[in-house]
């Protein structure tokens, strides 16, 4: 073995610039890979933050049947507090969502209220951080309101501001409000960029005449992997058979699938590594037995069974993979340090960030590095490279030996 | 005792539409200890029946046995396997793994047999000061001289302690000083370790030194004489 092995290391470097050549091909496209994956994967997490733990959260609790204003979960305080009781539970807030029309310096604009509990909502969701400009909104009731920046636009409004809320209440009363805007948000959801606006849960609860009734509680879980588990424990723990129980993955389908795509766009980055991989030891093993024929004659001449002539072959192209990875390896890793730390900045595309199936990114993308991800990428590099030199070997273990030996 | 035996051995081959006989109907036995010309002119089939001994090529009938054992029927791995155990190999244009020093390619065929290192160094070693290649042990073929490098190849052929060491026109490619240099050293290796050579040449001065002649013509058997050392 450890002859092959000597042999087959010293062959590889008889013709260094081939050798060097496919090497280095392999390694590039190993650190290209992994820079690829890091930015994709920074980008999909960025937007699994944004679309499932912003808006979705893990689990989600609606009323059974149609979503209207009047149909509500009733006994909001108590459910809430039911489900934060639960152990797997890391944070649960209660919402409550109503239509407007928002009045303000000369111009009315529809918008969406979003009524939320500023003491519970930053352990769910990011976004009461999303604040730009103005102040956060109280923990206590106290008629403020945060405006999309969009909307904010629109209505000429600016921390401080006031306006009038119309709108109709669950008992079919016509009610108008007096609120301030506390502050202005930029959450990368373009509908809520729009036309959302966020006022304290009691606040819209009041507005709408729903007394303790909720519309949605959005819970995050300890272990966001075990998710259809944790959603059936809230169906017992809440024990209302005509709740409507949720994973994030049911509630929105249309996102699941996009965040499946992360894994769609991984296989295209590793089939160009197999691709690249293949044809580089292909190629370069098959000159290097053709070259050679001489000499596996003569190996087979000494008494070298015809497995250890595969055996060497195959061993060179491991040799060539290994070093093409640990090369690749070093600068992939230096691109992804790179990339986590600095982050690919596309703002000179675009100085808003991009839109991306209607979520709108930070134009300084951060690379994220999973350690699955570069292993998938080293061993199928490894692979690829075994089964490319397979017919190389198999034809050097076929040679005729006399014949062989005839070669020059 | 026959080492070799080889009976009614025939190879044939086909050029497109001519078949040509290289070896016709041979007999030939070969006892331990023998030291072995196989003359003739070029195409008579020198090369062809030693190829046909080593297993390395397979004959149209006939049959071939290396200490009793017949060739027919054993597999590629169990020929490479005779090969490595019990016939050595010497070609005509010297043949050693460019590689490896003269050392490695001596100690690769122990290494194959399984020979632990300290036994297969000490036996490499040996070898090759048996061949007068002390203290070149550490040179790769490319840095000997031809001469030089035909002695690692009997080295490397002598090494496994095999029964029967055939060598296809050892002398070739060597000037005619060092060719007889190179069969002094395989017949000194013949008297004093015993081992059995089995070597085609056409050069009448390299058959002085051997002991049995046998020669070839057209494939067939002219001639047989054994002589006085």
């Amino acid at each position: 073995m450890r002859f092959l092995l000597a042999m087959a290391w010293r062959n590889l470097w008889r013709n260094p610039g081939r050798s060097a050549i496919t090497a280095l091909a392999m390694g590039v496209a190993v650190a290209l890979s992994m820079a690829t994956l890091a930015l994709q994967d920074g980008m999909f997490s960025e937007m699994f933050q944004i679309m499932v733990e912003q808006q979705l959260g893990h689990v989600q609790v609606h009323p059974g049947g149609t979503r209207t204003l009047e149909n509500t979960l009733h006994h909001g305080e108590a459910l809430t507090e039911r489900l934060e009781a639960l152990p797997s539970t890391l944070a649960v807030s209660p919402r409550v969502q109503g239509f407007a029309l928002l009045s303000g310096e000369g111009s009315a604009v529809g918008a969406q209220l979003v009524g939320v509990d500023p003491a519970r909502e930053p352990a769910v969701s990011p976004l009461l951080s999303k604040r730009i400009r103005g102040e956060a909104l109280p923990v206590s009731a106290a008629r403020r309101v945060l405006l999309g920046y969009k909307l904010a636009e629109k209505l000429q409004a600016e921390p401080g501001s006031e306006l009038v809320v119309f709108t109709q209440g669950a008992d079919g009363s016509l009610a108008n409000e007096l609120y301030t805007v506390a502050g202005i948000f930029r959450s990368g959801d373009a509908a809520l960029d729009r036309a959302g606006a966020i006022l304290h849960y009691r606040d819209l609860q009041e507005l709408l005449v729903l007394g303790d009734q909720l519309h949605s509680l959005t819970l995050l879980a300890r272990d966001k992997t075990a998710l259809p588990a944790y959603a059936q424990q809230v169906r017992d723990a809440l024990g209302d058979p005509s709740a409507l129980v949720q994973t994030w993955r049911e509630a929105s389908p249309e996102t699941a699938e996009m965040m499946s795509m992360q894994d769609a766009s991984s296989g295209v980055v590793l089939g160009i590594v197999f691709v690249v991989a293949a044809f580089g030891v292909l190629n370069t093993m098959a000159m290097s037995v053709f070259e050679r024929t001489k000499e596996l004659g003569i190996l087979r001449a000494v008494g070298v069974r015809p497995g250890k002539v595969v055996g060497l072959i195959v061993l060179e192209s491991l040799l060539l993979s290994g070093v093409a990875g640990l090369g690749g390896l070093v600068l992939g890793g230096a691109l992804d340090l790179y990339l986590v730390r600095v982050g690919m900045d596309l703002s000179s595309a675009s100085s808003d960030g991009f839109s991306f199936a209607g979520v709108m990114l930070n134009p300084v993308i951060h690379g994220e590095v999973r350690p699955l991800g570069v292993l998938l990428i080293l061993s199928s590099v490894v692979v690829v490279a075994l089964l490319a030199s397979l017919f190389p070997a198999y034809r050097a273990a076929r040679l005729d030996p006399v014949e062989a030996l005839r070669a020059e | 005792m026959s080492i070799l035996s080889v009976r009614a051995l025939s190879r044939t081959y086909h050029q497109g539409t001519q078949t040509i006989r290289a070896l016709d109907g041979v007999d030939f036995n070969v006892d331990a200890g023998e030291f072995t010309a196989l003359m003739g002119p070029s195409g008579s089939g020198k090369t062809t029946l030693l190829n046909l001994i080593g297993g390395l090529d397979r004959p149209t009938s006939g049959v071939v046995e290396v200490e009793g054992r017949p060739l027919r029927g054993l597999s590629p791995g169990a020929l490479s396997d005779l090969r490595l155990h019990r016939i050595g190999f010497v070609f005509q244009s010297y043949n050693l793994i460019p590689v490896l020093s003269a050392y490695e390619n001596t100690e690769f065929v122990l290494a194959l047999q399984g020979v632990p290192a300290a036994e297969r160094r000490e036996r490499a070693m040996r070898t090759l000061a048996a061949v007068g290649l002390a203290g070149m042990e550490g040179r790769r073929p490319s840095e000997l001289s031809g001469g030089q490098q035909q002695r690692v190849a009997v080295a490397r052929a002598i090494a496994g302690d095999p029964a029967l060491v055939l060598a296809d026109e050892p002398t070739a490619n060597l000037d005619s000083h060092t060719g007889a240099e190179l069969i002094e050293l395989m017949a000194r290796l013949n008297a004093d370790q015993g081992v059995t050579f089995v070597f085609s040449t056409h050069d009448p001065k390299v058959q002085e030194a051997a002991r049995r002649v046998v020669r070839l013509v057209d494939g067939r058997i002219d001639g047989d004489e054994q002589r006085a050392p």
